[in-house]
């Protein structure tokens, strides 16, 4: 783990490396003006707040090289704190796209005394500068790493704070739970009668029907949170079948350009082939595989096992087998597949008279005239049971793990009300639930229930 | 120096009884200041110890070895368990006292214990010394405002409400930190120049009225319970003389609507009140103004004793005008002609910032200074009396150089209470809640002995008999305790308490525990063979049961006791109690008297105790697995390392001077953290929270 302080100054290009038009670095913490100042000649004056200047820099030579400065032409926009992005004084410097220059303009401030960030840095101090919570923070990161369209979405869905809202519905629902039971255990039940009004004291019925509530909700997020995962890190999809199907065929045609070499005779592929690829909305690994058959030497017996293995890894799995010829199972005896996603697909299709219907997990395609390879790839994004848009926000492993032990505790905490336990039994449940969720973006504690009791209900004894 | 004490305590409410009271239980010689003797252990506002998480303090004090309960056991004339129908971790004793027998009864006490000096007089000045190392100074007594000076190097401060207080009624002001008494202004003068911080608190009361002038048909009575055990631990409750009962009533439509008009008058609203009063016990016109659609507020009227004819308005806390009280007392139901025996009044005073404490109340100003009580932010006589039992204890401990009182969070609700104050702070008086508690399931009423006691006992807190009826309560739990054979009980305490010679009996406790028998019938049994009696006729007819004792997560609770409904709340249920009671041969003793009581009584009040502590842990079993579990989880992290980079400064929730003890002293593990001095159970858990965070966020930028 990198041993960082948020109290030094950071610097990091922010474009990719590389050759560009522009490249851009930032930097960051409390000596970042400083340090700006001191590579512009001329001025003692800080830009104002988010004001672009085109300035002159002097990028100071390394000390040893006995190289001149170099002046480079910059944009230099200073955000000021706390309104940028880090919640520190935040320098942006736009020069000219030369990874030499960048490396050289980094160095320097290197040795003014700021020290190279490290990644996800300049984040992780919105983070503790309040500037994101912790899903907003995750949510950066999944955006930039997003790989597919709907994964975009569900990033940009977090990072604008929706996730988190839901988060914060639920924190809300539970508090008003938790807050009502409490109400009952620290005012006297006569006390209580006389104050509060009947409706607000909670009986263990109504209890259990607010949980049950919440349990609902609680879990078709993390149904979607799985999805979500699919969607984040994308499908794999392995093709296997008999040898000479088409399976590499398929594979050209679902990638839409040919990567893998086709020929008409048995045991062409030999060593798997695996290519990225986006449709629906959605990232998937394609993987093509050997033919399956007792292979007549070991490099090919090698591929044929790997076919196998991939059979049994992938998310989803194509069985391919010629329109033309009847269908073997050769998975049949030890179905490797198993348990997963499995869609038999006839290829050739363009040979047969009749173009058949598809059904019952049976999709006819023809490689060659590309027909019914859009039909197929509907049916693989709906068989992932996701379309575009069907899922608004999903939580990470982390946040799903802390929603689950949230959705745990509940649990117990029913099934103590139902065994006929006390309320304050199922309130140590609800209140671990509660601080689960709280988890979820480290909000704050037990102290809000006792306020809310005193600003919500008029008792006094 | 005129006289010469090793503690001095200056206040006798309940903070400094309590405190002066433990220092002496402690072998040391002790002096109590307080500026009227007569108002020792004064209840200025209602008459009532207890309710929920108060009364756990109380039975907590009591099971410290400390006066309130016993005293409040020796003077009430109501007495009602609360929620008998919730769970058992939220039942709790309420009393209403004999408010003048209550004052009386403790000073009685205190003149009765040894190393006690009471004192007459204004304390006017703390007197200090430099330190010759140049810390802070250290206390060596307190002068008075006669001139006399008092020598002693420990000094525990009680002033309640008096620091500089004003009291208002309406537009009237006047210097009194109680009506009719005078306030403590040298006091407070010369606390703020030994640089004390200190901040505004107010709290009210309400107007007490003649009892023969209110209409008592239109009220509803609330009678008192008859029992054997109150809040003491260590001895049966004796019956009172009278019992005397309480009375319901509410405000009305009109009653609101004249508060509201009228609320500008009140010292609240007119601006001349700036300190924070309690939001938990807001003053009627607060409660008009906040909550503007309940008309009917209620009011309870509680006896102020046996030997008054005063009645004190619980809920009608008030700082309007006299002619205002009297106008609105019109408006209620059976209050209609109630003639004022004196105005419900507000009163300002001084409060210490409690994070100027330490954990044990020491002061981080002055060493030797302690402070409990209402003057430390909290309100409540209960929450005086645990400050006052733990400032005297540890102020006591530290002169004879042991360590303080191991009160925790995990173990107590003073520990929670002393733990929130001195970490926390509180900028409003500060009330007990068993919502503050993280184990409330293991704090509970029936458990106080099992908790404190044995602390109690090794500090030296308890008496002779305490100890011996402790030891004897605790073995009867164990004879019960099924959990005895699987050998969860230590070794140390089976030896100790000689459980050894009852293996036969704890064997059949079980036996009879998982054929699914209810804890009475046990008791019948246990009873029967010490009687010497054949018990072989109540042996179970179905020798099939569960092989293990069922807990909350895996079976219904009608299995493990008769019936839910006896396993949850029967227990409480006083009718042996009382059918004992009264046929008690020496009922004619039961009179409230120093005679210890009949040994039958004292034995049938041993087996109650330990049958409530069991039948309650088998209830709550699961939970308290877990509970334990988790504190011990919470120990577990103390390997946990704390990364080079790791900044304490910006840790949420702990004190700036902490976060610079932190930073001094570096620790490398969560554990060494904790053990820096100064460092608290609730610094380690925010410690956690912030490490907890920190790695996450460590973890997003590996993934990067």
């Amino acid at each position: 783990m990198p041993a960082y302080t948020t109290s030094d100054t950071i610097v990091a290009p922010a474009t990719v490396p590389g050759r560009s038009a522009i490249a851009m670095l930032r930097l960051s913490g409390p000596k970042a003006f400083d340090m700006l100042l001191d590579i512009m000649p001329g001025t003692n004056q800080v830009p104002q707040h988010r004001l672009n200047l085109l300035q002159e820099i002097e990028i100071k030579a390394p000390a040893e090289a006995g190289l001149p400065n170099l002046c480079e032409q910059a944009m230099v926009c200073c955000h000021h704190a706390p309104r940028s992005y880090t919640g520190d004084n935040l320098v942006e410097i736009s020069m000219h796209g030369n990874p030499l220059l960048l490396e050289r303009a980094i160095t320097s401030l290197v040795q003014s005394g700021a020290r190279l960030a490290e990644p996800g840095e300049f984040t992780f101090r919105a983070y503790v500068n309040g500037k994101l919570d912790l899903i907003q923070a995750e949510a950066v990161h999944e955006l930039i790493n997003a790989g597919s369209s709907s994964a975009l979405a569900l990033a940009q869905t977090a990072l604008g704070g929706l996730s988190g809202a839901r988060v914060s519905v639920w924190q809300e629902q539970l508090l008003n739970i938790v807050t009502r039971i409490e109400l009952i255990h620290d005012y006297a039940s006569d006390d209580l009668d006389a104050s509060v009004q009947a409706e607000d004291v909670l009986t263990p019925a109504e209890l259990a029907q607010s949980l049950q509530k919440m349990l609902g909700e609680l879990e078709s997020a993390l149904e979607d949170s799985s999805r979500g995962g699919l969607i984040r890190h994308g499908l794999s999809l392995a093709i296997v079948g008999a040898p000479n199907v088409g399976k590499s065929t398929l594979f050209n045609a679902l990638l839409g350009y040919d990567r893998a070499l086709v020929h008409h005779a048995p045991g062409t592929t030999r060593d798997y082939l695996s290519e990225s690829v986006e449709f629906g909305g959605l990232s998937f690994t394609l993987i093509d595989t050997a033919g399956q058959r007792s292979a007549s030497d070991d490099v090919e017996s090698a591929g044929v096992q790997l076919a196998q293995d991939w059979a049994r890894s992938a998310d989803m799995v194509i069985f391919v087998s010629s329109a033309d010829e009847n269908a073997v199972e050769p998975l049949q005896a030890d179905n490797p597949s198993a348990g997963r996603q499995v869609l038999h697909v006839h290829t050739r299709c363009d040979i047969l008279d009749v173009w058949p219907e598809d059904g019952n997990g049976v999709f006819h395609v023809s490689g060659k005239t590309g027909q019914g390879i859009e039909q197929l790839r509907y049916h693989i994004v709906t068989l992932c049971g996701l379309t575009e848009g069907s899922v608004l926000a999903a939580f990470n492993r982390r946040q799903a793990a802390l929603i689950d032990s949230s959705v745990q505790n509940l649990r117990l905490a029913l099934k103590a009300l139902e065994n006929g336990m006390p309320m304050d039994a199922a309130a140590q449940d609800i209140h671990l639930s509660r601080e689960c969720l709280l988890d979820v973006n480290h909000s704050s504690s037990r102290q809000d229930v006792i306020d809310h009791i005193f600003s919500s209900f008029c008792v006094g004894k | 120096m005129e006289r010469s004490f090793d503690i001095i305590v200056v206040g006798g409410g309940h903070a400094g009884c309590e405190a002066v009271h433990a220092a002496a239980r402690l072998g040391l010689n002790c002096c109590l200041v307080t500026m009227r003797l007569d108002g020792i252990g004064h209840m200025p506002c209602n008459p009532s110890i207890g309710g929920p998480a108060k009364g756990h303090l109380t039975r907590e004090i009591d099971a410290l070895g400390g006066l309130q309960g016993s005293v409040t056991d020796a003077t009430y004339v109501n007495v009602r368990m609360l929620n008998t129908g919730k769970g058992a971790s939220v039942q709790a004793l309420r009393a209403q006292s004999d408010r003048i027998g209550y004052s009386m009864e403790m000073r009685r006490r205190l003149e009765l214990t040894p190393n006690i000096t009471l004192v007459e007089g204004e304390v006017t000045q703390i007197l200090t010394q430099p330190d010759p190392a140049g810390g802070i100074p250290a206390a060596r007594g307190v002068m008075l405002a006669d001139g006399r000076e008092l020598a002693a190097t420990r000094v525990v401060i009680c002033p309640g409400t008096f620091s500089r207080a004003v009291c208002f009624v309406g537009d009237r002001r006047h210097e009194a930190g109680r009506w009719g008494e005078n306030s403590a202004m040298a006091l407070g003068h010369d606390l703020e120049q030994h640089g004390i911080r200190t901040q505004r608190l107010k709290t009210g009361t309400s107007p007490r009225i003649d009892k023969h002038t209110i209409d008592y048909t239109a009220l509803t009575p609330q009678l008192s319970e008859w029992r054997t055990n109150a809040f003491s631990n260590y001895e049966p409750s004796m019956l009172p003389s009278w019992f005397l009962p309480c009375w319901l009533t509410r405000t009305t439509d009109e009653t609101c609507r004249l508060i509201l008009e009228k609320q500008h008058t009140s010292a609240l609203y007119s601006g001349a009140v700036t300190g924070t009063g309690p939001r938990y016990c807001p003053s009627i016109e607060d409660k008009v103004v906040r909550f503007p659609d309940v008309m009917r507020h209620p009011i309870f009227i509680e006896p102020d004793g046996l030997n008054v004819d005063i009645l004190y308005l619980q809920g009608l806390s008030t700082s309007l005008p006299l002619e205002v009280q009297r106008e609105f007392l019109a408006t209620i139901p059976g209050l209609e002609h109630a003639r004022i025996r004196r105005p419900g009044y507000a009163v300002e005073y001084d409060a210490v910032n409690p994070l100027d404490l330490t954990q044990h109340l020491e002061s981080r100003q002055i060493s030797g200074l302690y402070c409990a009580g209402q003057f430390n932010g909290t309100s409540g006589y209960e929450e005086a009396a645990a400050q006052g039992l733990g400032a005297g204890a540890n102020a006591a401990l530290s002169l004879l150089g042991r360590d303080p009182l191991p009160l925790t969070r995990e173990n107590s609700y003073i520990g929670v209470l002393l733990d929130d104050l001195t970490t926390r702070g509180t900028d409003e008086p500060y009330r007990m809640l068993t919502a503050r508690c993280e184990h409330r399931l293991l704090l509970r009423h029936d458990n106080a002995f099992m908790r404190l006691g044995p602390i109690a006992r090794d500090a030296g807190l308890l008496s002779e008999t305490q100890v011996r009826e402790l030891e004897a309560m605790r073995t009867k739990v164990y004879a019960l305790d099924a959990r005895l054979a699987e050998g969860r009980i230590p070794a140390a305490d089976q030896a100790a308490l000689g459980l050894e010679f009852s293996r036969e009996e704890t064997r059949r406790a079980r036996e009879l525990m998982r054929m699914g028998r209810s804890i009475d019938s046990l008791l019948d049994i246990l009873e029967a063979q010490d009687a010497g009696n054949d018990a072989s006729g109540l042996r179970p007819e179905t020798p099939s049961g569960p092989e293990r004792w069922p807990t909350a997560f895996d079976r219904p609770l009608g299995s493990s006791l008769d019936a839910p409904a006896v396993g949850v709340s029967g227990y409480m249920d006083s009718d042996i109690e009382l059918g004992s009671v009264i046929d008690n041969p020496h009922s004619g003793k039961l009179g409230r008297s120093d005679d210890p009581p009949p040994a039958e009584l004292m034995e049938l009040h041993r087996w109650l105790m330990a049958r409530e502590h069991v039948a309650v842990e088998i209830v709550y079993e699961g939970y308290l697995e877990r509970a334990r579990a988790e504190i011990e989880r919470v120990r577990g992290h103390s390997e946990l390392p704390i990364p080079a980079g790791f900044e304490f400064h910006s840790v949420e929730g702990l004190m700036i001077s902490t976060r610079q003890l932190l930073t001094r002293a570096r620790p490398a593990t969560l554990g060494q953290a904790g053990r820096v001095s100064g460092v608290t159970p609730a610094d380690m858990a925010n410690l956690l929270v912030a490490l907890r965070r920190y790695l996450a966020a460590s973890e997003l930028i590996r993934q990067g």
